[in-house]
Protein backbone atom coordinates (compact mmCIF):
# COMPACT_ATOMS: atom_id res chain seq x y z
CA UNK A 1 0.00 0.00 0.00
CA UNK A 2 1.12 3.88 -0.62
CA UNK A 3 2.25 5.17 2.69
CA UNK A 4 4.80 8.34 3.52
CA UNK A 5 7.95 7.14 4.12
CA UNK A 6 8.42 9.20 7.14
CA UNK A 7 6.69 10.86 9.25
CA UNK A 8 4.97 14.57 7.77
CA UNK A 9 2.67 17.49 9.70
CA UNK A 10 0.35 18.99 8.49
CA UNK A 11 -1.41 22.16 10.18
CA UNK A 12 -3.80 20.06 12.23
CA UNK A 13 -2.51 16.37 12.39
CA UNK A 14 0.88 14.26 12.00
CA UNK A 15 0.84 11.84 9.47
CA UNK A 16 2.91 8.37 10.35
CA UNK A 17 3.55 5.50 8.28
CA UNK A 18 1.41 2.22 7.86
CA UNK A 19 1.17 -0.73 6.60
CA UNK A 20 -2.92 -1.81 6.62
CA UNK A 21 -5.12 1.32 5.84
CA UNK A 22 -5.87 4.58 7.51
CA UNK A 23 -6.30 5.27 10.49
CA UNK A 24 -6.97 8.75 12.78
CA UNK A 25 -6.12 8.52 16.14
CA UNK A 26 -6.16 5.47 15.80
CA UNK A 27 -9.58 4.76 14.87
CA UNK A 28 -9.99 2.84 11.21
CA UNK A 29 -11.49 5.02 8.51
CA UNK A 30 -13.99 2.89 7.57
CA UNK A 31 -18.09 2.47 7.23
CA UNK A 32 -18.07 1.11 10.80
CA UNK A 33 -16.66 3.29 12.36
CA UNK A 34 -18.20 6.72 10.40
CA UNK A 35 -20.49 9.03 12.70
CA UNK A 36 -22.72 12.08 12.37
CA UNK A 37 -21.83 12.40 8.64
CA UNK A 38 -24.20 15.69 8.21
CA UNK A 39 -22.36 19.06 7.82
CA UNK A 40 -19.32 16.75 8.83
CA UNK A 41 -17.96 13.16 8.94
CA UNK A 42 -16.24 12.03 12.44
CA UNK A 43 -14.63 8.58 13.35
CA UNK A 44 -15.66 7.11 16.61
CA UNK A 45 -15.20 4.13 18.89
CA UNK A 46 -16.82 3.66 22.09
CA UNK A 47 -14.88 5.93 24.17
CA UNK A 48 -12.72 7.90 20.84
CA UNK A 49 -13.88 10.59 18.19
CA UNK A 50 -12.18 12.28 15.67
CA UNK A 51 -13.66 15.08 13.99
CA UNK A 52 -14.28 16.61 10.51
CA UNK A 53 -12.03 13.96 9.43
CA UNK A 54 -13.17 14.65 5.80
CA UNK A 55 -10.59 17.59 5.97
CA UNK A 56 -7.77 14.52 6.21
CA UNK A 57 -9.18 11.73 4.71
CA UNK A 58 -9.78 13.47 1.36
CA UNK A 59 -6.63 15.09 1.56
CA UNK A 60 -4.73 11.64 1.45
CA UNK A 61 -7.19 10.17 -1.40
CA UNK A 62 -6.11 12.94 -3.43
CA UNK A 63 -2.24 12.23 -2.93
CA UNK A 64 -2.95 8.12 -3.33
CA UNK A 65 -2.01 7.88 0.28
CA UNK A 66 -3.75 4.04 1.33
CA UNK A 67 -2.03 3.09 4.70
CA UNK A 68 -1.63 6.03 7.38
CA UNK A 69 -1.52 6.64 11.25
CA UNK A 70 -3.10 9.91 11.54
CA UNK A 71 -2.67 11.49 15.00
CA UNK A 72 -4.40 15.31 15.93
CA UNK A 73 -1.70 17.24 17.01
CA UNK A 74 -3.88 20.51 18.61
CA UNK A 75 -3.34 21.18 21.87
CA UNK A 76 -5.59 24.87 22.55
CA UNK A 77 -9.20 25.30 22.58
CA UNK A 78 -10.56 26.97 20.25
CA UNK A 79 -14.39 26.92 21.83
CA UNK A 80 -15.91 29.20 18.86
CA UNK A 81 -15.34 25.80 16.92
CA UNK A 82 -18.59 23.49 18.19
CA UNK A 83 -16.33 20.56 17.73
CA UNK A 84 -13.88 22.03 20.62
CA UNK A 85 -17.02 22.55 22.71
CA UNK A 86 -18.10 18.64 22.20
CA UNK A 87 -14.73 17.33 23.11
CA UNK A 88 -14.61 19.70 25.98
CA UNK A 89 -17.82 18.62 27.34
CA UNK A 90 -17.19 14.85 26.35
CA UNK A 91 -13.44 14.76 28.23
CA UNK A 92 -11.51 14.28 24.78
CA UNK A 93 -8.95 16.25 24.11
CA UNK A 94 -8.65 18.75 21.47
CA UNK A 95 -6.37 16.91 19.27
CA UNK A 96 -9.60 15.07 18.89
CA UNK A 97 -10.28 17.68 16.25
CA UNK A 98 -8.43 17.36 13.37
CA UNK A 99 -10.75 19.63 10.63
CA UNK A 100 -9.12 22.54 9.29
CA UNK A 101 -10.78 25.48 11.33
CA UNK A 102 -10.88 27.58 7.64
CA UNK A 103 -12.87 24.96 6.57
CA UNK A 104 -10.21 24.21 4.05
CA UNK A 105 -8.67 20.16 2.87
CA UNK A 106 -5.32 20.41 4.80
CA UNK A 107 -3.57 22.39 2.32
CA UNK A 108 -0.09 22.42 4.88
CA UNK A 109 -0.49 18.55 4.89
CA UNK A 110 -1.18 18.84 0.94
CA UNK A 111 1.89 20.55 0.57
CA UNK A 112 4.17 18.11 3.14
CA UNK A 113 2.44 15.05 1.36
CA UNK A 114 3.38 16.80 -2.32
CA UNK A 115 6.88 16.84 -1.00
CA UNK A 116 7.29 13.87 0.65
CA UNK A 117 9.04 10.40 -0.37
CA UNK A 118 5.91 7.65 -1.04
CA UNK A 119 6.59 4.46 -0.59
CA UNK A 120 4.61 1.01 -1.42
CA UNK A 121 2.84 -0.50 -4.41
CA UNK A 122 -0.55 0.63 -4.41
CA UNK A 123 -2.61 -2.87 -3.32
CA UNK A 124 -4.01 -3.85 -6.38
CA UNK A 125 -7.29 -5.32 -5.48
CA UNK A 126 -9.89 -2.15 -6.75
CA UNK A 127 -12.99 -2.10 -5.80
CA UNK A 128 -16.34 -0.42 -7.66
CA UNK A 129 -20.19 -1.52 -7.70
CA UNK A 130 -21.67 -4.51 -10.07
CA UNK A 131 -24.65 -2.15 -10.90
CA UNK A 132 -26.33 0.95 -10.73
CA UNK A 133 -26.19 2.55 -7.10
CA UNK A 134 -28.68 5.69 -6.49
CA UNK A 135 -29.48 7.33 -2.99
CA UNK A 136 -31.81 10.65 -2.99
CA UNK A 137 -32.20 12.29 0.41
CA UNK A 138 -33.16 16.27 1.27
CA UNK A 139 -29.74 17.03 0.77
CA UNK A 140 -29.73 16.10 -3.03
CA UNK A 141 -29.08 12.78 -4.84
CA UNK A 142 -26.28 10.77 -5.87
CA UNK A 143 -25.87 7.84 -8.23
CA UNK A 144 -22.85 6.08 -8.87
CA UNK A 145 -21.65 3.33 -11.84
CA UNK A 146 -19.85 0.92 -12.54
CA UNK A 147 -15.80 1.63 -13.81
CA UNK A 148 -13.33 0.04 -15.70
CA UNK A 149 -10.42 -1.15 -13.48
CA UNK A 150 -7.64 0.84 -13.07
CA UNK A 151 -9.73 4.31 -14.65
CA UNK A 152 -10.36 5.57 -10.68
CA UNK A 153 -13.19 7.68 -10.06
CA UNK A 154 -14.76 10.56 -12.30
CA UNK A 155 -17.00 12.75 -10.68
CA UNK A 156 -19.82 14.87 -12.36
CA UNK A 157 -20.56 17.49 -9.79
CA UNK A 158 -23.62 19.98 -9.09
CA UNK A 159 -23.89 22.00 -5.79
CA UNK A 160 -26.40 24.81 -6.40
CA UNK A 161 -25.66 26.31 -9.83
CA UNK A 162 -22.02 25.69 -10.10
CA UNK A 163 -20.43 22.51 -11.93
CA UNK A 164 -17.36 20.83 -11.37
CA UNK A 165 -16.13 17.32 -13.27
CA UNK A 166 -12.98 15.83 -11.86
CA UNK A 167 -11.11 12.47 -12.32
CA UNK A 168 -9.24 11.46 -9.30
CA UNK A 169 -7.54 8.09 -8.93
CA UNK A 170 -7.33 7.50 -4.84
CA UNK A 171 -4.57 5.27 -5.40
CA UNK A 172 -2.17 6.87 -7.39
CA UNK A 173 -0.59 10.59 -7.36
CA UNK A 174 -2.93 13.30 -9.14
CA UNK A 175 -2.81 16.11 -10.69
CA UNK A 176 -0.83 18.72 -8.89
CA UNK A 177 -3.17 22.13 -10.03
CA UNK A 178 -6.74 19.72 -9.60
CA UNK A 179 -4.86 19.46 -5.56
CA UNK A 180 -4.10 22.97 -5.33
CA UNK A 181 -7.61 24.13 -6.65
CA UNK A 182 -9.27 22.01 -3.71
CA UNK A 183 -7.18 21.87 -1.03
CA UNK A 184 -7.70 25.67 -1.32
CA UNK A 185 -11.53 25.77 -1.46
CA UNK A 186 -13.51 26.67 1.86
CA UNK A 187 -16.06 24.12 3.18
CA UNK A 188 -19.73 25.31 1.54
CA UNK A 189 -21.03 26.48 5.28
CA UNK A 190 -18.12 29.32 4.87
CA UNK A 191 -17.59 29.90 0.98
CA UNK A 192 -17.99 32.81 -0.64
CA UNK A 193 -19.71 31.47 -3.42
CA UNK A 194 -20.73 27.98 -5.14
CA UNK A 195 -18.03 27.69 -7.51
CA UNK A 196 -15.56 27.38 -4.37
CA UNK A 197 -18.12 25.47 -2.50
CA UNK A 198 -18.43 22.54 -5.50
CA UNK A 199 -14.52 22.64 -5.77
CA UNK A 200 -14.70 22.13 -2.14
CA UNK A 201 -16.89 19.20 -2.47
CA UNK A 202 -14.70 16.81 -4.11
CA UNK A 203 -12.53 16.79 -1.08
CA UNK A 204 -15.42 15.54 0.90
CA UNK A 205 -16.63 13.04 -1.62
CA UNK A 206 -12.98 11.40 -2.12
CA UNK A 207 -13.08 11.16 1.73
CA UNK A 208 -16.82 9.60 2.11
CA UNK A 209 -16.67 7.21 -1.81
CA UNK A 210 -13.13 6.63 -1.23
CA UNK A 211 -11.47 6.66 1.67
CA UNK A 212 -14.49 5.66 4.02
CA UNK A 213 -16.35 3.76 1.44
CA UNK A 214 -13.66 2.20 -0.26
CA UNK A 215 -14.35 2.69 -3.82
CA UNK A 216 -11.82 3.36 -6.40
CA UNK A 217 -13.20 3.06 -10.06
CA UNK A 218 -16.45 5.04 -10.16
CA UNK A 219 -18.34 7.06 -12.20
CA UNK A 220 -20.19 9.36 -9.79
CA UNK A 221 -22.87 11.77 -10.29
CA UNK A 222 -23.87 14.11 -7.77
CA UNK A 223 -26.52 17.10 -6.91
CA UNK A 224 -25.38 18.58 -3.57
CA UNK A 225 -27.46 20.84 -1.11
CA UNK A 226 -26.66 21.63 2.45
CA UNK A 227 -25.26 18.80 5.06
CA UNK A 228 -24.61 16.70 1.90
CA UNK A 229 -22.56 14.03 4.16
CA UNK A 230 -25.81 12.54 4.77
CA UNK A 231 -25.90 11.42 1.00
CA UNK A 232 -22.08 10.85 0.25
CA UNK A 233 -21.31 8.04 3.50
CA UNK A 234 -25.06 7.10 2.63
CA UNK A 235 -23.80 6.13 -0.81
CA UNK A 236 -21.09 3.76 0.10
CA UNK A 237 -23.96 2.43 2.90
CA UNK A 238 -26.44 1.48 0.65
CA UNK A 239 -24.04 -0.42 -1.80
CA UNK A 240 -23.28 -2.23 1.33
CA UNK A 241 -26.43 -3.14 2.27
CA UNK A 242 -27.63 -4.17 -1.46
CA UNK A 243 -24.59 -5.99 -1.81
CA UNK A 244 -23.30 -4.65 -5.35
CA UNK A 245 -19.78 -4.50 -4.01
CA UNK A 246 -17.28 -5.70 -6.83
CA UNK A 247 -13.80 -5.93 -5.52
CA UNK A 248 -11.28 -6.87 -8.46
CA UNK A 249 -7.43 -7.83 -8.97
CA UNK B 1 -44.41 4.24 21.63
CA UNK B 2 -47.51 6.47 20.16
CA UNK B 3 -47.54 8.93 22.83
CA UNK B 4 -49.86 12.41 22.76
CA UNK B 5 -48.39 15.97 23.63
CA UNK B 6 -50.69 16.85 26.97
CA UNK B 7 -52.35 20.09 26.78
CA UNK B 8 -50.37 23.28 27.60
CA UNK B 9 -52.89 24.60 30.50
CA UNK B 10 -52.61 20.99 32.36
CA UNK B 11 -48.91 20.95 32.00
CA UNK B 12 -47.91 23.05 35.33
CA UNK B 13 -50.09 20.91 37.35
CA UNK B 14 -49.56 17.66 36.14
CA UNK B 15 -45.58 18.48 36.68
CA UNK B 16 -46.58 19.46 40.32
CA UNK B 17 -48.71 16.17 40.92
CA UNK B 18 -45.48 13.61 38.87
CA UNK B 19 -43.35 16.02 41.85
CA UNK B 20 -45.34 14.76 44.98
CA UNK B 21 -45.76 11.31 44.34
CA UNK B 22 -41.81 10.19 43.64
CA UNK B 23 -39.83 11.82 46.38
CA UNK B 24 -38.00 8.71 46.74
CA UNK B 25 -36.42 7.69 43.58
CA UNK B 26 -32.77 8.15 42.60
CA UNK B 27 -32.49 10.33 39.97
CA UNK B 28 -33.31 13.94 39.44
CA UNK B 29 -35.41 15.56 36.95
CA UNK B 30 -35.51 18.90 36.38
CA UNK B 31 -36.51 21.15 33.43
CA UNK B 32 -34.55 23.95 32.33
CA UNK B 33 -35.66 26.73 32.18
CA UNK B 34 -38.23 26.01 34.74
CA UNK B 35 -41.64 27.54 33.83
CA UNK B 36 -44.75 27.84 35.68
CA UNK B 37 -46.95 29.42 33.42
CA UNK B 38 -46.15 27.93 29.73
CA UNK B 39 -46.47 30.93 26.76
CA UNK B 40 -47.51 27.62 24.17
CA UNK B 41 -50.43 26.35 22.25
CA UNK B 42 -51.31 22.94 20.69
CA UNK B 43 -52.08 23.05 16.88
CA UNK B 44 -51.79 20.14 14.99
CA UNK B 45 -50.14 17.96 17.27
CA UNK B 46 -47.37 20.64 18.26
CA UNK B 47 -46.45 22.86 20.47
CA UNK B 48 -46.27 26.39 19.16
CA UNK B 49 -45.45 29.49 20.49
CA UNK B 50 -42.43 31.04 22.28
CA UNK B 51 -42.37 28.94 24.80
CA UNK B 52 -42.72 25.62 22.40
CA UNK B 53 -39.28 24.21 23.48
CA UNK B 54 -40.02 24.56 26.92
CA UNK B 55 -42.92 23.05 26.96
CA UNK B 56 -42.10 20.33 25.55
CA UNK B 57 -39.36 19.98 27.89
CA UNK B 58 -41.82 20.06 30.63
CA UNK B 59 -43.79 17.68 28.99
CA UNK B 60 -41.29 15.29 28.19
CA UNK B 61 -39.97 15.15 32.06
CA UNK B 62 -43.43 14.79 33.05
CA UNK B 63 -43.97 11.78 31.46
CA UNK B 64 -40.75 10.23 32.10
CA UNK B 65 -40.68 10.84 35.86
CA UNK B 66 -44.43 9.66 35.59
CA UNK B 67 -43.83 6.18 33.79
CA UNK B 68 -40.26 5.89 35.26
CA UNK B 69 -39.23 3.82 39.09
CA UNK B 70 -35.87 5.48 38.95
CA UNK B 71 -37.31 9.12 38.28
CA UNK B 72 -38.13 11.83 40.43
CA UNK B 73 -38.90 15.08 39.04
CA UNK B 74 -37.94 18.56 40.58
CA UNK B 75 -40.91 21.06 39.89
CA UNK B 76 -40.95 23.73 39.96
CA UNK B 77 -38.35 24.66 42.77
CA UNK B 78 -35.77 22.31 42.58
CA UNK B 79 -33.83 20.92 45.78
CA UNK B 80 -30.44 21.54 44.77
CA UNK B 81 -28.88 20.04 47.63
CA UNK B 82 -31.04 16.37 46.72
CA UNK B 83 -28.85 13.11 46.31
CA UNK B 84 -28.34 11.29 43.85
CA UNK B 85 -27.32 12.23 39.90
CA UNK B 86 -29.19 14.55 38.17
CA UNK B 87 -30.58 14.85 34.51
CA UNK B 88 -31.67 19.04 33.33
CA UNK B 89 -33.94 18.50 30.55
CA UNK B 90 -33.15 21.12 28.54
CA UNK B 91 -33.43 22.71 24.65
CA UNK B 92 -30.64 21.04 23.55
CA UNK B 93 -31.59 19.75 20.04
CA UNK B 94 -30.71 16.21 20.77
CA UNK B 95 -27.39 16.79 22.25
CA UNK B 96 -25.97 15.66 25.26
CA UNK B 97 -24.06 18.37 28.00
CA UNK B 98 -22.22 18.53 31.13
CA UNK B 99 -20.75 22.38 30.75
CA UNK B 100 -22.72 25.63 31.12
CA UNK B 101 -21.10 28.79 29.95
CA UNK B 102 -20.65 31.62 32.74
CA UNK B 103 -21.78 35.07 32.78
CA UNK B 104 -20.52 38.46 34.14
CA UNK B 105 -21.02 42.67 34.05
CA UNK B 106 -18.63 44.87 32.12
CA UNK B 107 -18.32 48.50 32.43
CA UNK B 108 -16.52 49.99 29.53
CA UNK B 109 -16.08 54.21 30.79
CA UNK B 110 -15.93 57.02 27.85
CA UNK B 111 -14.31 60.05 28.50
CA UNK B 112 -13.83 62.96 26.22
CA UNK B 113 -12.02 66.51 27.68
CA UNK B 114 -12.99 68.69 24.89
CA UNK B 115 -15.09 71.29 26.72
CA UNK B 116 -16.82 72.65 23.45
CA UNK B 117 -19.90 70.79 24.16
CA UNK B 118 -21.01 70.75 20.68
CA UNK B 119 -18.01 68.83 19.63
CA UNK B 120 -17.84 67.07 23.26
CA UNK B 121 -21.03 65.65 22.23
CA UNK B 122 -20.12 64.32 19.01
CA UNK B 123 -16.75 62.85 20.42
CA UNK B 124 -18.71 60.91 22.98
CA UNK B 125 -21.32 60.13 20.52
CA UNK B 126 -18.34 58.37 18.04
CA UNK B 127 -16.38 56.95 21.26
CA UNK B 128 -20.27 55.28 22.36
CA UNK B 129 -20.52 53.45 18.75
CA UNK B 130 -16.81 52.37 19.00
CA UNK B 131 -17.17 50.70 21.92
CA UNK B 132 -21.13 48.97 20.92
CA UNK B 133 -19.35 48.46 17.29
CA UNK B 134 -15.98 46.61 19.36
CA UNK B 135 -18.39 44.51 21.59
CA UNK B 136 -20.16 43.00 18.61
CA UNK B 137 -18.87 38.92 17.78
CA UNK B 138 -16.46 39.09 15.40
CA UNK B 139 -14.06 36.37 13.32
CA UNK B 140 -11.79 36.36 10.35
CA UNK B 141 -13.52 33.37 9.33
CA UNK B 142 -16.59 32.52 10.96
CA UNK B 143 -20.04 34.49 9.59
CA UNK B 144 -20.53 35.19 13.91
CA UNK B 145 -22.89 38.15 12.70
CA UNK B 146 -25.77 35.86 11.16
CA UNK B 147 -25.08 33.34 14.17
CA UNK B 148 -28.50 33.09 15.73
CA UNK B 149 -28.43 29.45 16.39
CA UNK B 150 -25.05 30.11 18.64
CA UNK B 151 -23.13 27.64 16.19
CA UNK B 152 -20.19 29.70 17.08
CA UNK B 153 -20.79 32.15 19.64
CA UNK B 154 -22.28 29.95 21.98
CA UNK B 155 -18.50 29.38 22.50
CA UNK B 156 -17.84 32.89 22.62
CA UNK B 157 -16.82 35.79 24.87
CA UNK B 158 -19.84 37.99 23.85
CA UNK B 159 -21.32 41.45 25.06
CA UNK B 160 -25.52 41.98 25.45
CA UNK B 161 -26.02 45.78 25.71
CA UNK B 162 -27.21 46.51 29.22
CA UNK B 163 -27.61 50.32 29.53
CA UNK B 164 -25.17 53.72 29.71
CA UNK B 165 -25.12 56.09 32.44
CA UNK B 166 -23.88 59.75 31.68
CA UNK B 167 -20.79 60.79 33.91
CA UNK B 168 -18.54 63.60 34.40
CA UNK B 169 -16.63 62.86 31.76
CA UNK B 170 -18.62 60.93 29.59
CA UNK B 171 -20.64 57.88 29.62
CA UNK B 172 -20.28 54.33 31.36
CA UNK B 173 -21.49 51.79 29.12
CA UNK B 174 -22.48 48.08 30.82
CA UNK B 175 -22.91 45.10 29.36
CA UNK B 176 -24.10 41.89 30.21
CA UNK B 177 -21.11 39.12 29.34
CA UNK B 178 -21.45 35.62 28.40
CA UNK B 179 -18.37 33.60 29.44
CA UNK B 180 -16.87 30.30 28.66
CA UNK B 181 -13.54 28.85 29.91
CA UNK B 182 -11.08 30.76 27.97
CA UNK B 183 -12.83 34.01 29.44
CA UNK B 184 -10.31 36.09 31.41
CA UNK B 185 -10.25 40.09 32.62
CA UNK B 186 -7.38 40.16 30.24
CA UNK B 187 -9.66 39.28 27.01
CA UNK B 188 -12.42 41.59 28.30
CA UNK B 189 -10.28 44.92 28.59
CA UNK B 190 -8.31 43.54 24.87
CA UNK B 191 -11.88 44.14 23.58
CA UNK B 192 -11.65 47.77 24.03
CA UNK B 193 -8.36 48.80 24.39
CA UNK B 194 -8.33 49.92 20.56
CA UNK B 195 -10.20 52.79 21.19
CA UNK B 196 -8.99 56.17 22.65
CA UNK B 197 -11.70 57.36 24.73
CA UNK B 198 -12.37 54.27 26.80
CA UNK B 199 -10.89 55.28 30.08
CA UNK B 200 -11.58 52.04 32.19
CA UNK B 201 -12.56 48.58 31.63
CA UNK B 202 -14.50 47.29 34.97
CA UNK B 203 -15.19 43.44 34.52
CA UNK B 204 -16.31 40.94 37.28
CA UNK B 205 -17.23 37.38 36.38
CA UNK B 206 -20.66 36.81 38.26
CA UNK B 207 -21.45 32.90 37.82
CA UNK B 208 -18.46 30.81 36.85
CA UNK B 209 -18.78 28.49 33.81
CA UNK B 210 -20.26 25.01 35.21
CA UNK B 211 -18.45 21.93 34.38
CA UNK B 212 -20.09 18.41 35.49
CA UNK B 213 -17.20 15.45 36.20
CA UNK B 214 -19.18 12.75 35.99
CA UNK B 215 -17.14 9.57 36.35
CA UNK B 216 -15.87 7.80 33.11
CA UNK B 217 -17.97 5.09 33.40
CA UNK B 218 -21.08 6.74 34.11
CA UNK B 219 -20.32 8.74 30.63
CA UNK B 220 -19.93 6.17 28.95
CA UNK B 221 -23.00 4.58 30.13
CA UNK B 222 -24.92 7.83 29.34
CA UNK B 223 -23.55 8.22 26.16
CA UNK B 224 -24.54 4.17 25.25
CA UNK B 225 -28.26 5.06 26.19
CA UNK B 226 -28.42 7.98 23.85
CA UNK B 227 -26.68 5.73 21.64
CA UNK B 228 -29.04 3.37 21.40
CA UNK B 229 -31.76 5.60 20.69
CA UNK B 230 -30.23 8.03 18.36
CA UNK B 231 -27.12 6.30 17.12
CA UNK B 232 -24.97 9.01 18.56
CA UNK B 233 -24.52 10.71 21.12
CA UNK B 234 -23.11 14.59 20.89
CA UNK B 235 -21.95 16.84 23.15
CA UNK B 236 -22.66 21.06 23.07
CA UNK B 237 -23.03 23.55 26.03
CA UNK B 238 -25.49 24.98 28.24
CA UNK B 239 -25.98 28.72 26.82
CA UNK B 240 -25.83 30.65 29.70
CA UNK B 241 -25.87 29.64 33.74
CA UNK B 242 -29.34 28.59 35.47
CA UNK B 243 -30.18 25.62 37.39
CA UNK B 244 -27.60 23.21 35.39
CA UNK B 245 -25.24 25.21 37.09
CA UNK B 246 -26.88 25.85 40.52
CA UNK B 247 -26.21 21.70 41.05
CA UNK B 248 -23.20 20.70 43.13
CA UNK B 249 -23.59 16.99 42.71
CA UNK B 250 -21.27 16.17 39.80
CA UNK B 251 -23.02 13.51 37.98
CA UNK B 252 -24.99 15.64 35.95
CA UNK B 253 -26.39 15.68 32.59
CA UNK B 254 -28.15 17.86 30.25
CA UNK B 255 -30.57 16.75 27.20
CA UNK B 256 -33.19 17.47 25.26
CA UNK B 257 -34.67 16.75 21.90
CA UNK B 258 -36.29 20.55 21.54
CA UNK B 259 -34.89 23.31 19.74
CA UNK B 260 -34.99 26.93 21.24
CA UNK B 261 -37.32 28.87 18.77
CA UNK B 262 -38.88 26.24 17.08
CA UNK B 263 -41.98 24.41 17.48
CA UNK B 264 -42.42 21.34 19.23
CA UNK B 265 -43.83 17.93 17.35
CA UNK B 266 -44.78 14.79 19.24
CA UNK B 267 -42.26 12.93 16.87
CA UNK B 268 -39.85 15.24 18.88
CA UNK B 269 -41.63 14.19 22.18
CA UNK B 270 -41.64 10.53 21.43
CA UNK B 271 -37.99 10.67 20.77
CA UNK B 272 -37.70 12.63 24.21
CA UNK B 273 -39.41 10.33 26.24
CA UNK B 274 -37.32 7.56 24.73
CA UNK B 275 -34.34 9.08 25.05
CA UNK B 276 -34.61 10.67 28.80
CA UNK B 277 -35.64 7.61 29.90
CA UNK B 278 -32.83 5.73 28.81
CA UNK B 279 -30.40 8.05 30.98
CA UNK B 280 -32.51 7.76 33.63
CA UNK B 281 -33.26 3.83 33.61
CA UNK B 282 -28.94 4.16 33.34
CA UNK B 283 -28.28 6.66 35.79
CA UNK B 284 -30.57 4.82 37.98
CA UNK B 285 -28.71 1.56 37.38
CA UNK B 286 -24.64 3.37 38.50
CA UNK B 287 -25.78 5.04 41.71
Amino acid sequence: MRTVAEPIVGSEVTVKPATDGITINGIPADLDHARKADVRVDLATDRQRAFITEHVLGVLGLHGIEAAAVTGRVSEWSFDRPEHRFCYAAGLPPSSVVGHPAGLPNPDLSTALADADIVGTADETRTTVSEPVTVTTEQGSITVEPREYGEGIRFDVTYEDAEITAEIDPKAANDPGLIEDITSATTPYLSPDTTTAVTHSLADLLSDIAVIGGFDDLRVTVDLDDSYHTLTIGLPRAAHERGVIDRRE
Amino acid sequence: MSLTLPPVDELGDTARDTAGTASDQPVNLVVEPSVAVVNATVKDRTYHGADAAAAGCLAAATTVAAGSQNARLQYSDPTAEATGPWLVVAPLAGHLSTVATGSGHATVSVGVSDENVHTRLGDVRDAVDAVLTAAQPSHDVYPVAEDDAGVFTNGMTTFDFNGATETALGVDITFDVSITPATTTDRVEATFEDIDAVTAVDYEPTDDVSVAEPTEECRAQVEDAVCRVLGDAQYEWLPGPGTFSSLANETRFAFGMATTGTPYDETTFERDVEVLTAIVETLGGIR
